[in-house]
C-alpha cells in the first residue's frame, strides 16, 4: 500500500463508524470473581516466605537445596535418537511450513516453534530438566563435531541478543504465525546457528543461542536438575553457593539475560491490559491491528527491558549498601538477577496457560494425525473448542493455577536470593539487610503479576 | 464460543508435509464428480479469513459456516459445474495484511473473487485494494460501510444486513411494545456512536424520545457511578456494551435497579458467543435482545434452519454439537453460509467461467432482488438493493426466557429500509 493509501485509510478509519466485535471470554468471568481476595491471598504467602527466609541460616539454606541423587536407567541408543528425533521434527516442520496449508493454527511449522517451543517446552525443562541440549535440531550435528575452543566460561550476550529479537518478533511481528514466512525465518536461523557451531565448535549455542540460554536456564530450576532430586532451584543453588561460597560465580551476561526474561514475560503480560492500550491510545474494545501499533508495542518492549533492569540494579545496590558492601557488587548483583529466574518462570506459566489450552488441542490433532495411518479418520468431525472458558468453574480453576505459578515462583525467588545473600554475607543479619528492598521488590512484582491476572485484556 | 472442523483441506497441511503439494487435490472434496462442465478445474473463492487476532474468535465460527455452505454447493453438483474450492488466508484481523490477503488471492492464487471479511476495520483496509485489483470481493460484516458508498463497485454486503437498518427496524417495536422514553448505554466509541445516531433518529421518527445518552469510556470496568444517571422517566433502557466487562455491567445494573426495573433492550453483541447460564446474567431474565438469526431452536423452527445447523455441527441452543460449553456466534455466522449461496446464485446467472467474467458477476447480483427463505438462506427472506450493494432483511427480537432466548418479533424487511445513500451502479468498472 502506498503512502496515499495508508492516508486514506487512516482519514477513514478516523471519520467512518466501524462495528465492534469484542467478545466476552474468560476475562468476563474473572472480573466477577473475588480476585482481589486472591491477590491478598497469594501477597500473605510471599510473605510467609520472607518470615521463612528471615530466620534462615546458612546451614539452614543448605539443608532447604539440598538434593539427592536420582539413578535412572540408561537406555542405550538415547544418546543418537534423541538429537536425530530432534531434528526430524524441525525438518518436518520446516517443510510443512513451506508446502503445507498455510493454516497458522493448524500448520506444523507454528505449531513447533509457538506451541511445542515456546508455550510447553519451557514447562518441560522446568520440570524435567534440560531436553532441549539433547533435542534441539542442532544437537544431531554437534554429535559429530569436537569442541575447537574452550566456550566455557565465556558471555552469551550473542543468545541475549537472538532471545530479544526472537521475542519481538512473537510480540510485535505482524505475521508471526504465517506458515511460510515463519519456517523460513526458522530456517535461516538454524541455517546461521549450524556455521557458527561448524565455525566455533558446539559450545557456541551455550552462548550464542537465544533458545539453548533461555531453556537452559529454565532447567536450572527443575526439582530435577543436574540428575539430583530437590526443591526446584536446587541445581542453582548448588552452582551458585558451593559451601557458603560464592566461587562458582555466574557471568554478567548470564544475569541480564535473566532479568530480559523477567522483563519480557512481564511486558508480554502488560502490553495485553487495557490500562496499557489506554495509554497508547488504543481502544481496547476495538483492537486495530498488530500492523497499527507497531512502534509503540517495539517501545513499549524496549522501555520494559531497560526499566527493569536499571530498576533492579538500583535496587540490588542499595541491598548492597545496607548490608555494608560484602564483596564485588558486580558478584552481587548477578547472583540476586538468577534469583529472578522462578519469577520469570511463574510469569511464563501464568501467561500462557490459556493459550496452551488452545493450542494444545491443535498441536494433539497434528501429532495424532501424522501418526495416524488409518485414512478412516479423514472425514471424522474434530473440532477445537474453547467452551471452557465460558464455564465458571474451569475458569476460576484455571485463574487459581495461573495465581499459584506467580506466587510459587515469588516465593522461590525469595528464598533463592535470601540463600545467596547468606552465602555471601555468612551472616544472618547482614544478610537480611542486603535483600530488604529486595524483599519490596518481589512483593510489589507479585501484586504486577497477580494484578495482571485481574486484568481485564483487550489484545 | 469457537469450534473449528477439521476438513479435509486441513488435513493438507499433513499430507504436505508428507508429500508436498502434488497429493492434494486428492483429498480435495469431491472433485471427481464435475467432469461435464467445460472446465473441471474448480472456481477459487478466496476466503478472507480472521483466524488469528482479536477476530480469531469470530474467525473460527464463520471458518466453520463456511466450508459446511461449499461442502453443501458441492455434494449439489458445484458452481455452473464446477467443484468450488476456499482458498484460505489469515488476516490476522489487521487492515494491513488484510489488503496484502486480497493481493494474494487476485495475484497468486489467481482466485475468482475474496470473501468472508468480518472486522469492519480490515474491510476498510481491504476493499479499496479489492476495487484496484478488480476482484469482486463479498464481505460478512453488518458494517454500514458498504451502503453508506465508502467503498467501491466491486465491494458488496449481500449475506446479512447493515447496522444502520437492524438498529432502525427495532424502533417499532421498542416504541409500540417497551416504550417510548429510552435512555441509551453505549461504548464511548465509533460503535456506540452507530447505534446512538441510528436509533435516536428511529425512534423519533416512531413518535419516542432518547431522553439521555450515557456514553461510557471504553476502558471502564464498573458501572454504578453511571445509573444514577438514568433519568426517572425512562421506560426503556437500551444498551450496546461489549467486550470483557459485560457481565459485571449486566450484574450491577440488575442489582441498581432490584426487581423494579424499566424495560431492557439489547443487542446480542454483547453476548455472542457467551453461554447465557453465566453468572450475572440472571439479571436479564425478561429482557430483550436483538438477534441476527435466532440462536435457540423456536418452537417453529423451519426445515431450513434444520439443515442449516446439521451442516455445520449446532444443537438446538446454538452450540457446537460436541460441547454444549461451546457457543457459536450464531447471530451472524449465517452470513457466510447465504453470501456464498448468493455467490452461486450470480455466478450462475452470469453464465461465470471464469475472471473474465468477474463484470457479469457484479452485475448480475446487481440485478437480483428476492431471495426467498430457503435452505440457500435459512435466516430469512432477503430484499438486495442492487445500487447500494446491500442487502435487506427480516430482524429478531427475543425475550430471555428461562435462561433461552424466545423469539417474540419478528420485524418486517421494510421496517430496515432507508433512503439509498450510493449508487455503486453509475460507477464505472
Amino acid at each position: 500500500m502506498d503512502v496515499r493509501h495508508r492516508l486514506a485509510l487512516v482519514a477513514l478509519l478516523l471519520i467512518v463508524p466501524v462495528t465492534a466485535w469484542a467478545h466476552v471470554s474468560e476475562g468476563a468471568l474473572v472480573l466477577l470473581m473475588p480476585t482481589g481476595f486472591y491477590t491478598v491471598a497469594g501477597v500473605s504467602a510471599v510473605l510467609v516466605s520472607v518470615v521463612v527466609a528471615a530466620f534462615l541460616t546458612p546451614t539452614g539454606a543448605a539443608r532447604l537445596f539440598a538434593s539427592r541423587k536420582i539413578y535412572l536407567p540408561r537406555i542405550g541408543g538415547l544418546r543418537f535418537i534423541m538429537p536425530a528425533a530432534g531434528l526430524m521434527v524441525f525438518i518436518a516442520a520446516f517443510l510443512a511450513g513451506v508446502l503445507g496449508e498455510q493454516h497458522p493454527l493448524e500448520n506444523l511449522m507454528p505449531l513447533y516453534l509457538w506451541t511445542l517451543l515456546w508455550l510447553i517446552l519451557p514447562a518441560v525443562q522446568m520440570i524435567f530438566g534440560d531436553v532441549w541440549s539433547r533435542m534441539n535440531p542442532w544437537a544431531f550435528v554437534a554429535l559429530f563435531l569436537k569442541e575447537s575452543t574452550d566456550q566455557t566460561g565465556k558471555p552469551c550476550w550473542f543468545a541475549l541478543v537472538f532471545f530479544l529479537v526472537i521475542y519481538l518478533f512473537a510480540m510485535v511481528d505482524v505475521a508471526p504465525d504465517a506458515p511460510a514466512r515463519l519456517a523460513v525465518f526458522s530456517g535461516l536461523y538454524w541455517l546461521f546457528h549450524l556455521g557458527m557451531m561448524l565455525w566455533k565448535g558446539p559450545g557456541w549455542l551455550a552462548r550464542g543461542e537465544g533458545f539453548t540460554v533461555l531453556f537452559a536456564l529454565l532447567a536450572r530450576l527443575s526439582p530435577m536438575a543436574g540428575g539430583r532430586i530437590g526443591l526446584p532451584g536446587h541445581k542453582l543453588h548448588q552452582d551458585l553457593h558451593p559451601r557458603g561460597q560464592c566461587g562458582n560465580n555466574p557471568m554478567l551476561s548470564v544475569a541480564v539475560f535473566a532479568i530480559a526474561m523477567l522483563a519480557a514475560g512481564s511486558y508480554d503480560g502488560i502490553n495485553e491490559t487495557f490500562w496499557w492500550l489506554s495509554q497508547i491510545g488504543v481502544n481496547p474494545l476495538a483492537f486495530p491491528g498488530r500492523s497499527q501499533v507497531v512502534a509503540p508495542m517495539l517501545m513499549g518492549f524496549v522501555m520494559a527491558q531497560l526499566t527493569l533492569l536499571i530498576g533492579f540494579s538500583a535496587i540490588c545496590f542499595l541491598g548492597w549498601r545496607l548490608a555494608s558492601r560484602p564483596g564485588h557488587f558486580q558478584d552481587f548483583f548477578t547472583v540476586m538477577s538468577l534469583a529472578l529466574l522462578p519469577i520469570a518462570a511463574g510469569y511464563h506459566v501464568a501467561h500462557y496457560l490459556t493459550a496452551f489450552l488452545v493450542n494444545g488441542q491443535y498441536l494433539k490433532i497434528a501429532v495424532t494425525e501424522m501418526f495416524h495411518f488409518s485414512h478412516a479418520a479423514d472425514h471424522a468431525e474434530v473440532y477445537i473448542t474453547t467452551g471452557f472458558f465460558n464455564r465458571p468453574s474451569y475458569v476460576r480453576d484455571i485463574y487459581v493455577v495461573q495465581s499459584c505459578a506467580i506466587v510459587i515462583g515469588h516465593m522461590l525467588a525469595i528464598l533463592l536470593s535470601h540463600s545467596f545473600a547468606l552465602g555471601i554475607t555468612n551472616n544472618r543479619i547482614t544478610a537480611l539487610k542486603s535483600q530488604a528492598p529486595l524483599i519490596v521488590f518481589m512483593i510489589g512484582y507479585t501484586f504486577l503479576g497477580l494484578w495482571l491476572l485481574a486484568s481485564p485484556r483487550g489484545v | 464460543m469457537n469450534s473449528t472442523k477439521k476438513t479435509a483441506i486441513s488435513r493438507r497441511s499433513t499430507l504436505g508435509l508428507l508429500g508436498g503439494a502434488a497429493l492434494a487435490p486428492a483429498v480435495l472434496p469431491g472433485l471427481s464428480g464435475f467432469a461435464q462442465a467445460q472446465s473441471s478445474a474448480p472456481i477459487k473463492i478466496g476466503f478472507q479469513l480472521h483466524r488469528t487476532g482479536i477476530g480469531a474468535a469470530y474467525g473460527r465460527w464463520y471458518e466453520r459456516t463456511s466450508n459446511a455452505a461449499v461442502a453443501r454447493i458441492n455434494d449439489m453438483g458445484g458452481i455452473n459445474g464446477r467443484p468450488v474450492e476456499l482458498v484460505i488466508e489469515d488476516d490476522g484481523t489487521d487492515p494491513k495484511r488484510g489488503a496484502e490477503v486480497v493481493e494474494k488471492f487476485a495475484t497468486q492464487h489467481e482466485c475468482d473473487i475474496g470473501f468472508g471479511t468480518l472486522f469492519s476495520h480490515v474491510v476498510y483496509g481491504s476493499a479499496p485494494r479489492a476495487g484496484e485489483l478488480k476482484l469482486p470481493y463479498f464481505v460478512c460484516s453488518e458494517g454500514h460501510h458498504v451502503a453508506s458508498g465508502a467503498l467501491n463497485r466491486y465491494v458488496m454486503q449481500p449475506g446479512i444486513t447493515d447496522v444502520k437498518s437492524q438498529v432502525q427496524a427495532m424502533a417499532p417495536f421498542v416504541a409500540n411494545n417497551l416504550g417510548k422514553k429510552v435512555t441509551m448505554i453505549f461504548p464511548d466509541f465509533a460503535f456506540g456512536h452507530d447505534h446512538r445516531d441510528f436509533f435516536s433518529a428511529a425512534i423519533e421518527a416512531q413518535g419516542g424520545e432518547v431522553v439521555a445518552k450515557i456514553a461510557i469510556p471504553p476502558t471502564e470496568t464498573s458501572f454504578t457511578k453511571y445509573f444514577p444517571q438514568i433519568p426517572r422517566e425512562t421506560e426503556v433502557i437500551y444498551h450496546v456494551m461489549v467486550g470483557p466487562a459485560v457481565l459485571t455491567f449486566v450484574k450491577e445494573m440488575g442489582e441498581f435497579f432490584g426487581p423494579s426495573s424499566p424495560e431492557i433492550f439489547g443487542f446480542i453483541d454483547s453476548l455472542e458467543a457467551v453461554d447465557l447460564s453465566s453468572p450475572g446474567l440472571e439479571f436479564l431474565e425478561g429482557t430483550y435482545f436483538w438477534e441476527g438469526n435466532p440462536r435457540y431452536a423456536q418452537a417453529d423452527q423451519t426445515e431450513f434452519d434444520k439443515t442449516y445447523r446439521a451442516a455445520i455441527g449446532i444443537d438446538e441452543n446454538g452450540a457446537s454439537v460436541s460441547d454444549s460449553a461451546d457457543v457459536s456466534t450464531y447471530a451472524h455466522m449465517f452470513s457466510c453460509w447465504e453470501t456464498l449461496n448468493v455467490i452461486k446464485r450470480g455466478m450462475e446467472a452470469a453464465g461465470y467461467q471464469g475472471p473474465a467474467d468477474r463484470v457479469k458477476l457484479i452485475e448480475a447480483i446487481e440485478d437480483m432482488t428476492d431471495m426467498a427463505h430457503s435452505d440457500d438462506h435459512p435466516q430469512g427472506a432477503k430484499v438486495f438493493n442492487g445500487k447500494t450493494h446491500q442487502v435487506f432483511g427480516h430482524q429478531y427480537i427475543s425475550q430471555v426466557e428461562e435462561g433461552r432466548l424466545n423469539v417474540k418479533h419478528t420485524t418486517a424487511i421494510e421496517d430496515g429500509f432507508y433512503e439509498d445513500e450510493v449508487d455503486y451502479t453509475t460507477q464505472s468498472f
